[in-house]
């Protein structure tokens, strides 16, 4: 599997999220007021807490940034699949 | 890791994993203590009271020792459980919150801790409920234990069980018991996909709750309803000084019983509410809250969450020593 922080097998600019740590060197999550897919307000209270969506970065202007939502694992193995074809 | 960021989460880490490991066992060894001290009684399990408390005892047990084990029972660091999802390993794992803890289990283990954790919370809270409802029975609806025990008790007794266990197997089956970033053992869901019942599991969840605080209210309703009642009717038999002293004496123990249970199925509810509070505030209000607050509210969770066996066994005791003390002073 690749590894999209990967500089070397990753394209330039495709898994280039905004928000890489300086610390920690890997993109972190962007609090939202989303729901997980998948789970439940009641789930969540109880058990698992807020699970922060992950969002990635596809352009940017000099006023506004656009991301894309990856609320599922799947997304990133289907995008890299189709890169890598 | 060198940063003062990753040292707070290093700390923060130190404390959810160390904390729980006291507070978990002092809850395990108290309800050890109440299911001792009802085999030690002379009804036993006679009563259904204290088949109520048997079950929650064994309940807190299994959370509690699951919770007393945080991160021990998770997969070690190259357990290649961890590297399934890359961004997972890293926010889970990596520098961020259980790399540095102590962790000698494996997939499996992780999962029996996190069946064992959230059947034993369900339970818990739903022969809480259930005490409520045997309370509401015997005082409200002034039903004999034996006909409760005929009619009620396998309700009671059963709906508990059957709840924790309907709503926990289907993810010990499936396999959605993981190491999430918020506690230091492992719970239900994160890590990678959700299940694809999950919302399924909220509804039936929400529907637990409901429930729960359904009896609380009706139940506590009608206790405080009858109590108003009698407490009229004890008003009324002052003003007529000819009611047989056995009658009046009789009465006044069933008043002051009724009031003492009132104050001891709050006791429990209250515990139930106090440990429970922290994490549905921090993972209700997260947004809302400062990394401070949202600090302060994952010790404060740690700390209490485990102690939920502590408390009824303080409250089991309380209640023992307040009967003892009433028969002295009726005889």
């Amino acid at each position: 599997m690749v590894n999209p922080e990967d500089e070397e097998a990753a394209e330039p600019g495709v898994y280039t999220p905004t928000y890489y740590d300086e610390t920690f060197n890997y993109p972190l999550p962007l609090r939202t007021n989303q729901m997980q897919q998948g789970s439940s307000l009641p789930t969540q209270a109880m058990f698992h807490g807020p699970v922060e969506c992950r969002y990635l970065r596809i352009t940017a202007t000099t006023t506004r940034q656009f991301f894309l939502k990856i609320p599922m694992q799947i997304q990133i193995l289907w995008a890299q699949k189709s890169r890598t074809s | 890791m060198t940063s003062t960021s990753a040292r707070t989460v290093e700390a923060i880490a130190d404390f959810a994993a160390l904390v729980p490991r006291i507070t978990g066992s002092i809850s395990a060894v108290s309800s050890f203590l109440i299911i001792y001290l009802v085999f030690r009684s002379e009804a036993k399990l006679n009563t259904i009271y204290h088949r109520i408390m048997f079950g929650m005892s064994v309940a807190d047990i299994l959370s509690s020792i699951a919770m007393a084990l945080t991160t021990l029972p998770m997969p070690k660091n190259d357990d290649p459980w961890w590297t399934e999802d890359p961004w997972m390993n890293k926010w889970y794992l990596g520098e961020a919150f259980w790399e540095e803890q102590t962790k000698i289990g494996n997939r499996q283990t992780c999962t029996i801790q996190g069946f064992f954790f959230a059947t034993g919370v369900i339970i818990m809270f739903s022969y809480n409920g259930m005490l409520f409802v045997y309370y509401a029975c015997a005082i409200a609806l002034r039903m004999k234990e034996e006909t409760i025990r005929k009619r009620i008790q396998p309700f009671i007794i059963g709906m508990p069980v059957i709840q924790g266990l309907c709503s926990t197997v289907p993810a010990l089956i499936y396999g959605y018991y993981n190491p999430i970033r918020n506690e230091a053992w492992c719970t239900l869901y994160p890590m990678g996909d959700f299940p694809v019942y999950g919302k399924w599991f909220g509804f039936v969840l929400g529907l637990y709750f409901a429930i729960f605080f359904g009896e609380i209210v009706i139940s506590l309703a009608l206790i405080i309803w009858r109590v108003l009642q009698n407490g009229r009717t004890l008003a009324r038999r002052d003003d007529q000084e000819d009611t047989p002293q056995h009658i009046d004496q009789r009465v006044r123990a069933a008043h002051r019983n009724s009031k003492l249970i009132i104050v001891q199925s709050l006791a429990y509810a209250g515990a139930f509410f106090l440990t429970i509070s922290f994490p549905f505030i921090r993972n209700i209000y997260n947004k809302h809250l400062s990394d401070t607050q949202i600090d302060v509210l994952n010790k404060l969770m740690v700390t209490f969450m485990p102690l939920q066996g502590f408390f009824n066994f303080v409250i089991f005791l309380w209640h023992k020593g307040t009967i003892f003390v009433f028969s002295i002073g009726g005889l």
